[in-house]
C-alpha cells in the first residue's frame, strides 16, 4: 500500500479511456461499454482490499 | 515534557511533504483520467484519500495514546475517554464519505451518510448523558 497504488489506478484509467475512444470510433459500442466495466471491476477489486485494512486499523485505533 | 518526546520521537514534516506531493499528483492525475472514464476518477479520488486517511492515522494513534497516558495519570476510567475516540473515528470516516458522495454529485447519498454518523454518535455518546443524568437527579 503506497503511493504505487495511485500511479497503478491512474494507468488503469487512462488505458480505459483509450480502448473506450478506440473502440466506440470503430463503431463497436458495446465492447467499449464492456472494457468500461472491466476496468472498473479491477480497480474495485485492487482497492476493496484496502479499504478493508484502513476500517480495520480505524477499528484498533478508536477501541471499538 | 512527554509530549515533547512524542513529537520529537516521529518525523511529522517528512509525513507532511509525503501527503501534500501525494494530493497534487492524484488531483493532476484525476484530472487527466476524468475526461477518459469519470468512474475511474472517482475511485482514484477515493484512494487518495485512503491513503491520506492513513498517514493521518499514524499521528492520531500516537495523539490517542498520549490522550490515555493522561486519563490513566489522571484516573479517569476509560468509560468516559472511549465515547471520545470511537466520536472521532465516526467522524473521521462519515465526512470523507460524505465528501466523496458529494463530488461524485450524490448530495443525497452524502447527507444520509452524515445522518448515519450523527446519529451513532449520539447513540455512543448517550451512556455519557445517561451519567450525567443520574448525577443530577442524585443532587436534587
Amino acid at each position: 500500500m503506497d503511493v504505487d497504488l495511485i500511479f497503478k489506478i491512474a494507468a488503469v484509467g487512462i488505458l480505459v479511456a483509450v480502448l473506450n475512444l478506440l473502440l466506440s470510433r470503430s463503431g463497436r459500442e458495446e465492447q467499449a461499454l464492456m472494457t468500461t466495466i472491466a476496468g472498473l471491476v479491477v480497480v474495485l477489486v485492487v482497492i476493496v482490499q484496502e479499504i478493508a485494512q484502513l476500517f480495520d486499523i480505524i477499528k484498533n485505533l478508536f477501541g471499538f | 515534557m512527554i509530549l515533547l518526546k512524542i513529537f520529537l520521537g516521529f518525523r511529522v514534516m517528512d509525513i507532511v511533504v509525503k501527503a501534500v506531493v501525494l494530493g497534487l499528483i492524484g488531483t493532476i492525475l484525476c484530472l487527466v483520467v476524468q475526461k477518459g472514464s469519470p468512474e475511474l476518477a472517482l475511485l482514484l479520488a477515493i484512494s487518495v484519500g485512503m491513503l491520506l486517511t492513513l498517514y493521518a492515522l499514524g499521528i492520531i494513534s500516537q495523539v490517542t495514546e498520549f490522550i490515555e497516558l493522561i486519563a490513566d495519570e489522571s484516573g479517569l476510567s476509560s468509560a468516559i475517554i472511549s465515547p471520545m475516540l470511537k466520536t472521532m473515528g465516526i467522524g473521521t470516516l462519515t465526512k470523507i464519505t460524505s465528501d466523496i458522495c458529494k463530488d461524485a454529485g450524490q448530495s443525497a447519498i452524502a447527507s444520509a451518510v452524515e445522518m448515519v454518523g450523527a446519529a451513532s454518535a449520539i447513540y455512543i455518546a448517550l451512556p455519557l448523558m445517561k451519567t450525567v443524568f443520574q448525577m443530577i437527579i442524585d443532587l436534587l
